[in-house]
């Protein structure tokens, strides 16, 4: 019962996203049907999970109700205005048989896994409670948001995902879990799908970037790891709106975009920066570094950049009620040379010891910065402009977190590097196999 | 050719390093930093003890990081040496890393399909709407018994340090209001003793009743071994 209504959710959130995705994505209209489920699917859970939010935030308990509304919205809408813009189906590259299957079995395997296995700590002890708690009165009644003593109160975790697992977590038995799970997984395999579609267009490289991303042991549950598979953490969320924002940007900032890409932009930053705290942080990221490293399209980003503010106005107003209490961040040890020397040495070494786990996260990280170097030499800094403040940056919050609260590397380094890592694999993938060489020939010719 | 022996003799080596740490259990870091962290000790480490663990359990995922990443590397080295036309589209280094990086995830994905095929069929896979057995294991009919005792708008204060058992009262008792106190009970108290301290504190008195669980005993068998795992803090 529980597992038939998770499915039910996710087909519900894939057909609140699908009018918006033949608007917004044309070449969607063309792709291949695991592209196109893949993206209705990632735009209905981030517009679900905002109003969701929203109507929390009204003191409104979450159903089934806003989810079935939008859906039927979308599907009159498909029928009243249907997608204008057509494009070739050449536009779409086939995918290799031998990388489709590899996909494919990630996929099989990671879905078989989520349904079935218990969920893990984090989605006992906070996700659960969250969502059950949501299912039954609005955030701003309940006291597990508002008292800071709960076990189950998270101040880094923001309300987008247990909003749209609250309508199954509602309605399904006490100790099941197969139904939230299944939402849950169904946006790992909308990251899966969205990253195969954006990748295999960008030529040779990208196909490789492609089967090394597929390779990666955290898409599946392994034994000397925790892995980034639904049993616990729920990474793809923000890993999925992250790769989503940064291609809206990238096409943006390369003066390719329109009106809807700034829309998929802003939405995307909306979803992520209410998936979690650490979104809200990508968010001031990438909306920073294309203001610093990108003469074009400048009005864009602030217009992406106050739009995603207006989408996580709920967000930010819960987080303000329920933050005050936990003192977390102190920036006044970042001015410390001493605490950043003494501290700053370990975690450094840390977090260099994460970036080259290959039990984790294979040999990705390496090719990624191996193909960087590369195009450096071969056409300059400028390439890469782009990809190198943001990994500053990514590095310089991993940094501060670690030196400016009381967060130890020793016990939190090995799944909070990780996760950060993980949710900003995709996102990196997409940018060097933009840059690539091959790609570049494609285009040209 | 040369550059193929030069790939063979790179594959031998990174095959002979991911042997010599597949013999060993943990790999600590280099003695000079280890140093650096004797001489600026972290205030953050509340015990002696922690840091202990913490450093055997970073020591373990190095072993196992760098064993995999060696045996990674080992076989890319030797894909590329055998099928060189892999590197004519992208260049060597990244070649070796792809095929590494590929080998590396078919391996730990045949491991995973493994465990997870021998896990069906039996309690440790189960889409059923009761998974509490396969969410918390043998702990499930202590958290039933629980929550049966346990009414739903009385708080909970979990004492211990017991990971497992921590997460397992989480997901059962929901919705009663639960506050962790993470410290362990000395051994020269008793459960009643706990609950006396506790019942001259404020956590979670705003409930119409509070109730203290120890995580320690009820990881230990619970009462079925003498063990008490619950008292009423205010009776």
């Amino acid at each position: 019962m529980s597992l038939l209504t998770g499915i039910a959710a996710v087909a519900l959130l894939a057909l609140a996203g699908w009018w918006p995705s033949v608007r917004l994505v044309p070449v969607m209209a063309v792709g291949p049907w695991w592209a196109r489920f893949s993206i209705a699917l990632c735009l209905g859970a981030a517009i679900v999970g905002l109003v969701q939010i929203a109507l929390s935030a009204c003191g409104m308990p979450l159903g089934f109700t806003a989810p079935l509304i939008l859906a039927a919205i979308s599907v009159v809408l498909c029928r009243v205005a249907p997608a204008t813009e057509t494009l070739e189906q050449s536009a779409v590259p086939a995918m290799p048989r031998l990388l489709a299957c590899g996909l494919l079995t990630v996929a099989l395997l990671g879905s078989l896994e989520a349904v079935g296995s218990p969920f893990r700590s984090d989605a006992m002890r906070f996700w659960m409670p969250k969502s059950r708690a949501l299912a039954t009165s609005g955030v701003t009644e309940s006291p597990l948001f508002m008292e800071a003593g709960r076990l189950s109160f998270h101040r880094d975790y923001p309300l987008l995902v247990p909003s749209l697992l609250a309508p199954v977590f509602g309605v399904t038995a006490l100790d099941a879990a197969a139904g939230p799970k299944m939402v849950l997984h169904s946006l790992q395999l909308a990251l899966l799908g969205l990253a195969a579609f954006l990748l295999c267009r960008a030529g040779s490289r990208g196909r490789w970037l492609l089967a090394l991303l597929v390779a990666t042991p955290m898409f599946l549950r392994l034994e000397q790891r925790e892995s980034m598979t639904t049993t616990g953490f729920v990474e793809a969320v923000p890993a999925l709106f992250l790769l989503l924002l940064v291609a809206g940007v990238d096409r943006l900032r390369k003066g390719e975009g329109n009106g809807a890409d700034l829309i998929v932009a802003i939405l995307a930053a909306g979803a992520l920066g209410a998936a979690k705290l650490e979104g809200q942080v990508a968010v001031l990221l990438v909306l920073g570094t294309w203001l610093l490293v990108g003469p074009q399209g400048r009005p864009a980003a602030f217009r992406v950049g106050v739009g995603a503010l207006f989408l996580l106005g709920p967000t930010l107003w819960i987080q303000g009620q329920v933050a005050s209490e936990v003192p977390a961040f102190r920036p006044g040890d970042l001015l410390d040379v001493e605490h950043l020397v003494t501290r700053g040495i370990p975690v450094a070494a840390g977090l260099f010891e994460r970036f080259l786990d290959g039990s984790a996260l294979g040999l990705l990280p390496l090719l990624l910065v191996g193909w960087a170097i590369a195009d450096a030499k071969r056409e300059g800094m400028r390439q890469h402009a782009f990809s190198l403040v943001l990994v500053l940056g990514v590095a310089a919050f991993l940094m501060s977190v670690y030196l400016a609260t009381t967060m130890h590397p020793g016990r939190h380094i090995h799944t909070s590097a990780h996760r950060l890592i993980f949710q900003w694999l995709p996102a990196f993938a997409f940018l060097i196999a933009q840059a690539g060489p091959s790609d570049t020939k494609e285009r040209k010719a | 050719m040369a550059l193929r022996i030069s790939l063979f003799i790179l594959s031998l080596l990174f095959g002979l390093g991911a042997f010599v740490l597949h013999g060993r259990d943990v790999v600590y870091r280099p003695a000079f930093f280890q140093k650096w962290e004797v001489d600026h000790p972290d205030v953050r480490y509340p015990t002696e003890w922690q840091r202990v663990h913490f450093e055997n359990t970073e020591g373990g995922h190095r072993r196992n990081d760098w064993m995999l990443m060696a045996g990674a590397l080992a076989v890319g080295c030797l894909l590329v040496a055998f099928r060189p036309n892999i590197a004519s589209q992208i260049g060597i280094p990244a070649a070796v890393l792809c095929c590494g990086g590929i080998a590396l995830g078919l391996g730990l994905g045949a491991k995973a399909g493994g465990n997870l095929f021998g896990h069906i069929g039996t309690a440790k896979w189960n889409v059923r709407d009761d998974a509490l057995v396969t969410a918390v294991g043998p702990l499930a009919p202590i958290v039933r018994d629980l929550r049966d005792r346990i009414p739903e708008d009385h708080a909970v204060l979990l004492v211990g340090l017991e990971d497992s058992a921590l997460t397992a009262t989480s997901w059962t008792l929901y919705p009663r209001p639960i506050y962790a106190i993470t410290r362990g009970i000395p051994g020269y108290m008793q459960l009643g003793e706990v609950a006396a301290e506790l019942s001259k504190g404020p956590v979670g008195s705003q409930h119409p009743g509070r109730w203290v669980i120890d995580l320690a005993a009820m990881s230990a068998g619970g009462e079925e071994r003498g063990l008490p795992i619950l008292l009423p803090i205010d009776p």
